[in-house]
């Protein structure tokens, strides 16, 4: 199998995950911050470290600030409904996921405006996020890259709109954590959402909300901390407010496996680069095929992410993945959960096909997936 | 020189007031807390080797909360 559906999930994981998660399984299978007992200690140990590995890949000053959740999706959702309340808005952009959109709709009496980015105009967009401010507006989130069109997002200059206008800025990394470098001190993030299980190649059911900052969030849930038990109250302090109930100990130890494997493989900018080098080759290939068409930008890591989207005429982007798939290649087609990317790419009817690599694509994988889509085009 | 004990709530914070500690040179154990309402209910204890004033303060800088500090102290 070639596999290019890295974008909602990347495989295959690093040896290192699978390692971290054996040993978690069997070295690491107390309860961290309950116990007292050697194990419970250095389960505990392993957790903390990787709450401090994030904390130092994303330039958190605090490693106490990373709040462990299932995934992205979870993070935001801390953040949208720990900030806003009936009456609160927000501004968000044009290329927002639904793990965005669907909880601000979920929220009554909260508004939101929505903003479009031109990643080539980063003054232009954070004026334009500017301009969408309102007095009640609580909460400034964007997504840092586009999951359909790759465009990545100028946080630092929307950053610092929301700094100046004291408004918590919060960004949403699914498709950028481990493929862009985000430093949340100079980017000016208060809240960064990511998952484990894509850019940084740990497993599914982990990811993170880092916080920054005072704002504090109110929370979703309630529950044992391993703290505080006198109290009837959930505790203020970080990250036990956020992360009540049993931590994934086997997920959060593989997470940091493959923040490991990142760092030793020549750390994030390096993984891209090549990522990029190699879309490049395709997407020019692949923009001379007839019926074949393009919507993502020429590859360039300062305006986007290693994503290519296309649909070829003629034919549903769900047949195109089907036929990918019969020859072996992992595709995904359909709308992405991100209807209004879609909408600005006129593709909600027919949906598109994203192909996205990850540091184990190779040359020759794509060379392979160009003979096929072109034959793909070829034969409708 | 003198044991402090220094009661932490958050295993988290524990271990992060442990590490800071350490980097300046304090010898530092982290262990479960022996006396439940010292922390609220459960918590962390450092046992660290030196006065009070310092480490509570250093932990001060960096926000941890200390819940509680008493001078002495058995590792168990």
């Amino acid at each position: 199998m070639i596999y290019l559906d890295n974008a909602a999930t990347t495989y295959p994981k690093p040896p290192d995950v699978h390692r971290a998660m054996a040993e978690a399984l069997i070295h690491y299978g107390a309860n961290p911050g309950r116990g007292g007992y050697r194990m419970a200690m250095t389960t505990a140990e392993r957790v903390y470290a990787c709450r401090e590995a994030l904390a130092s890949l994303f330039s958190l000053e605090d490693p106490s600030g990373v709040v462990f959740t299932p995934n992205c999706t979870g993070a935001l959702n801390l953040v949208i409904k720990g900030l806003l309340s009936h009456g609160g808005h927000a501004v968000i952009t044009d290329l927002e996921h639904n793990s965005v959109i669907r909880p601000l709709e979920a929220l009554d009496g909260v508004t939101y405006t929505t903003v479009t980015v031109d990643p080539l105009k980063p003054q232009e967009t954070a004026w334009r996020i500017r301009r969408a401010i309102l007095p009640t507006t609580k909460l400034i989130l964007c997504t840092h890259a586009s999951n359909v069109l790759g465009k990545r997002t100028p946080i630092r200059a929307i950053g610092e709109v929301a700094g100046a206008m004291k408004i918590p800025f919060a960004v949403d990394a699914a498709q950028s954590a481990g493929i862009l470098p985000i430093n949340m001190q100079t980017d000016h993030v208060n809240f960064l959402c990511l998952p484990g299980h894509k850019g940084l190649y740990g497993p599914m059911g982990i990811g993170a909300l880092l916080c920054r900052g005072v704002y504090s969030l109110s929370t979703l849930l309630e529950g044992g901390t391993g703290s505080h038990s006198l109290l009837v109250s959930q505790p203020e302090e970080l990250p036990d407010r956020l992360e009540s109930g049993t931590l994934n100990v086997p997920a959060i130890c593989g997470l940091l496996g493959g923040i490991r494997w990142i760092e030793r493989n020549g750390g994030v900018e390096a993984i891209a680069k090549r990522e990029t080098a190699l879309m490049r080759t395709l997407y020019e290939q692949l923009a001379n095929v007839p019926r074949i068409r393009l919507y993502t930008p020429y590859p360039d890591l300062s305006v986007t992410v290693p994503l290519m989207t296309f649909t070829v005429a003629g034919q549903t982007s769900e047949d195109v993945a089907q036929r990918l798939a019969e020859y072996g290649v992992a595709v995904r087609a359909g709308l992405h959960c991100a209807p209004s990317a879609h909408r600005r790419m006129g593709t909600v009817e027919s949906g598109a096909v994203r192909l996205c690599p990850s540091a184990f694509t190779t040359r020759e994988d794509l060379e392979k997936v160009r003979k096929i889509l072109t034959e793909i085009a070829r034969t409708p | 020189m003198e044991w402090t004990t220094v009661y932490i709530s958050s295993v988290t914070n524990a271990m992060r007031g442990k590490a800071l500690l350490e980097r300046q040179g304090f010898t530092v154990h982290m262990q479960r807390s022996s006396r439940a309402k010292e922390t609220d209910g459960c918590g962390y204890s450092l046992l660290v080797r030196g006065e009070v004033q310092p480490i509570t303060a250093l932990l001060g800088k960096a926000g941890i909360r200390v819940l509680r500090t008493e001078h002495g102290g058995v590792r168990r």
